[in-house]
């Protein structure tokens, strides 16, 4: 039978993936010339993968049936969907 | 009638589902009442163009209190109140999955709504309209004070956790818990809308929640905190709540009419004799509408000055979502086609529903329209459209389910004759009082009073007879239900010979619902027991362990506290108010550390249908259903920095106001006690007991750590020589209300620690027990994910 869970040893690794990529972050808005852009998006993208490890390993979700994550990707379809619109709101794209 | 003590403590403490559906129900007709002599007294009022019975500002607080109550503590209340009743026997389950937890929502749906009536009784009702647009909701002076807002806000609090907490409840409970066989695809149409509605609630109402937490912080803390009222960056901030509210607010419109269709959905078939016409199409339809819901908010601000690419894609949208209710609509009236139908008064009201809901609806599309909606926006159109839909379709046919289960909740027929004099009088009074409002085209809404060669004085006058006869009728209601109550004839198991679950037991039913419980077979016939073989329930716990009086005293309990404490932070100019602050933090404190140690086990024993969520326990599936709306929740609050911060004509540079050396230091603790939190999963998998409470240890000494960074962060921050709330309201006012939302979701994470190390000395959480650790590691994480996201967006960009 198989153990219940992820091994301490996968834990462990997520946990460094994770320290590892927050110290990238600290170094990333240290780097010069980059367009703020760039830095923001890569800066949410790293932030989005932090949290796919976390859901992911730590919070066990890739075990989980898959219509349990629609119930997740569901809450930020629709928060993304908000923003977005909000946005648009403000910004017309003609006159 | 008297009370006895004993029948006073059973209706204070019982968690059952039919007890509390009967609270919520009674609840929500006593709300009913109050809204209803609101709005005969605004009638009164324009039945005068000037001078009138009340004062303007008086005017101005009943129409804001009317619509609050009636469409959150009234209608949806009615429903879920019904819903509790019937839908475990609908689904053939003895209760609902946590029955605790469904008493504490309607506690603190109640106190919530006692709020709200208190407002009158300290400074004032709000008196913004019940959207609560800023800056109605600005505060005219420095210290915030009167008008009763502060309170409300509080009050509304306590009703969208309320609303949360039942919609994981309802969700885990349709989901986890129908009786064997039984698939979604034979459910009848009433178990359909509610599944749409908990779960239209379970996205939509977080949204509110983000907003209130803004406006509660603008208003209790308005010397230092200005999320809305900022005038920092233009008009963008009322821009914010309108989006934040309709988000939530026009979901809401479906979430009060959906039950609604439902019992429309149960009735028509049962009285016409005759399966509902295209009922998989009704579901399917009903299932469209919740997602074009979602976006079609924008048409609510076409007259705000947003861009004109996305009012026409709100008016796209808008025009869209008229088309599932098409489908709804025509099916009801094919049902109805040449059908024998019984005319008893739970089908006329569904009928009268109908019909009104035809006129509500087809009004509603001309308001997709931007040009016409830019002629009729805040006009008595307006109103006249949404009671149609509201009142006309929603109370209507929730007045027929009240009638059409009544024998089944009481054992007892109602009295016929005087059901159809209500149903006539109402009907007419309805058409009466809102159809000369579609002809008020010019009359603003929320006017106290008016000029006689306006020309609005005969269709006012004609308004309000329709609505002192609408509003009388209702009496008719009460009498006849109370009379019926002691008085009606038996009504036996299944007086309207309905199909569907709740009228195979006694009326009303027992306790448990259910001798055994019902299976159905793959061709959909039901097997009630009798020639059960191998029985699933009998001999199994009745469904509350230790309790088999389904008696808990903790829930409203709890629910005092959370009144309490939030009527000492909102009731005083300046806050708080220690007298029933901490009274609230001791009575809360004291019902959560009841609750947790009651031995009140809901078993997950017997064998039910759960369909698509199978392998995962009812517990961990309302965990996760619960992080849903907490993504949602602060999905909103970052949003509305975002759109704050884009928008603002300034901002601090990186590393100039929140060093980025605070934000690491509490990201590299914060991710360090996910790991102790994952660990003391894997140590109680192992049945390593040190490991468990060192991990525990370890992960509440994490979290202790960031908490009080944060707080020296907090303090140094605002014991600077420049002010930040002077010279950078909006950084200020985004930083500590986001970050104080995420603290507090820390702090009551610590709570759960020091909860669970006790327990975990005692050597509990192994075996089964083990999934309390992976509940608590769930919030955990999903408190570490969001600190993810604060810590680039507040120090990083």
């Amino acid at each position: 039978m198989r153990e219940k869970g992820l091994s301490v040893r996968v834990y462990i690794i997520v946990f460094a993936v994770l320290i590892g990529v927050t110290a990238g972050e600290l170094e990333l808005i240290n780097l010069p010339n980059l367009a703020r852009d760039f830095v923001v998006t890569t800066l949410i993208g790293l932030a989005v993968a932090k949290a796919a490890l976390v859901v992911l390993f730590f919070q066990e979700l890739k075990d989980e049936p898959r219509p349990l994550s629609i119930v997740l990707v569901v809450a930020v379809v629709i928060v993304t969907a908000l923003l977005s619109v909000s946005f648009l709101q403000l910004h017309p794209f003609h006159t | 009638m008297q009370i006895s003590g004993q029948a006073a403590k059973y209706w204070l403490y019982s968690t059952n589902h039919k007890d509390v559906g009967v609270l919520y129900t009674v609840t929500s007709l006593l709300f009913f009442l109050i809204g209803g002599v609101l709005a005969l007294s605004m009638r009164a009022q324009l039945a005068n163009p000037t001078p009138g019975i009340l004062p303007t500002s008086t005017y101005n607080e009943f129409v804001t209190m009317h619509g609050l109550l009636m469409i959150l503590w009234v209608l949806s209340p009615l429903a879920i109140g019904l819903a509790n009743y019937f839908i475990p026997l609908q689904l053939g389950a003895r209760d609902l999955a946590f029955p605790r937890l469904n008493a504490l929502s309607y506690w603190l749906y109640l106190f919530g709504g006692a709020g709200m009536v208190l407002t009158f009784f300290v400074g004032g009702g709000p008196n913004t309209g019940w959207t609560l647009y800023n800056p109605q909701t600005a505060c005219s002076d420095p210290l915030c004070a009167g008008a009763g807002l502060n309170v409300a806000t509080g009050a509304l609090v306590l009703l969208v956790a309320s609303i949360t907490l039942g919609s994981v409840n309802f969700i885990v409970t349709m989901f986890k818990m129908r009786a064997p066989g039984l698939k979604f695809s034979h459910f009848s149409m009433f178990p359909w809308a509610m599944l749409v509605t908990v779960v239209m609630m379970l996205y939509a109402f977080p949204s509110f929640l983000a907003g209130l937490v803004l406006l509660f912080a603008d208003r209790t803390f308005p010397a230092r905190l200005s999320y809305l009222s900022s005038s920092q960056s233009g008009n963008i901030p009322s821009l914010l709540w309108d989006d934040v509210f309709w988000f939530f607010g026009h979901p809401e419109v479906y979430i009060v009419l959906f039950p609604a269709i439902g019992v429309i959905g149960e009735i028509l078939p049962t009285f016409t004799r005759r399966p509902l016409y295209g009922a998989k199409y009704v579901a399917w339809s009903m299932i469209a509408a919740a997602v074009l819901s979602f976006i079609v908010w924008g048409h609510h601000m076409f007259i705000t000055g947003v861009s004109p690419l996305s009012t026409q894609l709100f008016t796209i949208t808008t025009i869209g979502v008229s088309l599932p209710f098409d489908v709804i609509t025509i099916s009801m009236i094919e049902t109805l086609y040449k059908a024998k139908i019984r005319m008893k008064a739970p089908v006329l009201f569904a009928i009268g529903a109908v019909a009104l809901f035809v006129i509500g609806g087809i009004t509603g599309v001309f308001l997709a329209s931007i040009a016409l909606d830019h002629q009729l926006r805040g006009t008595y159109f307006v109103v006249a459209h949404f009671h149609y839909i509201m009142v006309g379709a929603g109370i209507l046919a929730l007045m027929g389910g009240l009638y059409y289960w009544f024998p089944k909740m009481t054992g007892r027929m109602y009295n016929e004759r005087i059901a159809k004099l209500h149903f006539a009088l109402s009907f007419i009074g309805f058409n009466v009082l809102y159809f000369p409002m579609f002809f008020l085209l010019e009359m603003p809404r929320r006017i106290a009073s008016y000029t006689i060669n306006t020309g609005w004085l005969p269709l006012n006058q004609m308004a309000t007879i329709g609505g002192f006869i609408f509003g009388l009728a209702q009496l008719l209601l009460f009498a006849n239900l109370g009379r019926s109550l002691r008085n009606g004839t038996p009504a036996g198991p299944n007086p309207w010979e309905g199909w569907t679950f709740e009228w195979s037991p006694s009326s009303p039913p027992p306790p448990e619902n259910f001798g055994t419980i019902p299976r159905v077979a793959s061709d959909g016939t039901v097997d009630f027991g009798s020639g059960h073989r191998g029985s699933l329930a009998t001999g199994l716990p009745n469904g509350h362990g230790a309790h088999p009086s389904h008696l808990s005293r903790w829930p409203i309990i709890m629910a005092l506290g959370a009144f309490l404490f939030l009527l000492g932070l909102t009731v005083s100019s300046p806050p708080p108010n220690y007298f029933l602050l901490v009274p609230g933090v001791v009575v809360g404190v004291w019902g959560l550390t009841g609750y947790g140690r009651e031995a009140f086990v809901v078993p997950e024993g017997e064998k039910t249908a759960d369909w698509p969520f199978a392998g995962i326990p009812r517990a961990r599936l309302g965990v996760w259903v619960f992080l849903a709306s907490e993504i949602i929740f602060f999905g909103v609050l970052l949003g509305a920095y975002a759109f704050v911060r884009t928008n603002a004509a300034t901002w601090p540079a990186i590393n100039s106001l929140f060093e980025i050396s605070h934000g690491a230091t509490n990201t590299f603790i914060l991710l360090a006690s996910s790991l102790t939190a994952v660990l003391a999963l894997a140590c109680a998998r192992q049945g390593s007991k040190s490991g468990l409470v060192a991990s525990l240890v370890g992960t509440f000494a994490l979290g202790t750590l960031f908490l009080y960074n944060k707080a020296m962060e907090w303090q140094q921050l605002a014991s600077a020589p420049v002010s930040i709330f002077a010279n950078f309201p909006l950084p200020a006012t985004t930083y500590y209300i986001t970050t104080g939302v995420h603290g507090v979701h820390v702090f009551a994470g610590l709570l759960m620690i020091g909860y669970l190390i006790p327990n975990a000395l005692k050597g509990k959480y192994f075996g089964h027990g083990e999934e309390t650790i992976h509940h608590f590691g769930l919030y955990w994480h999903f408190v570490d994910i969001v600190w993810i996201f604060l810590f680039p967006l507040f120090y990083l960009i």
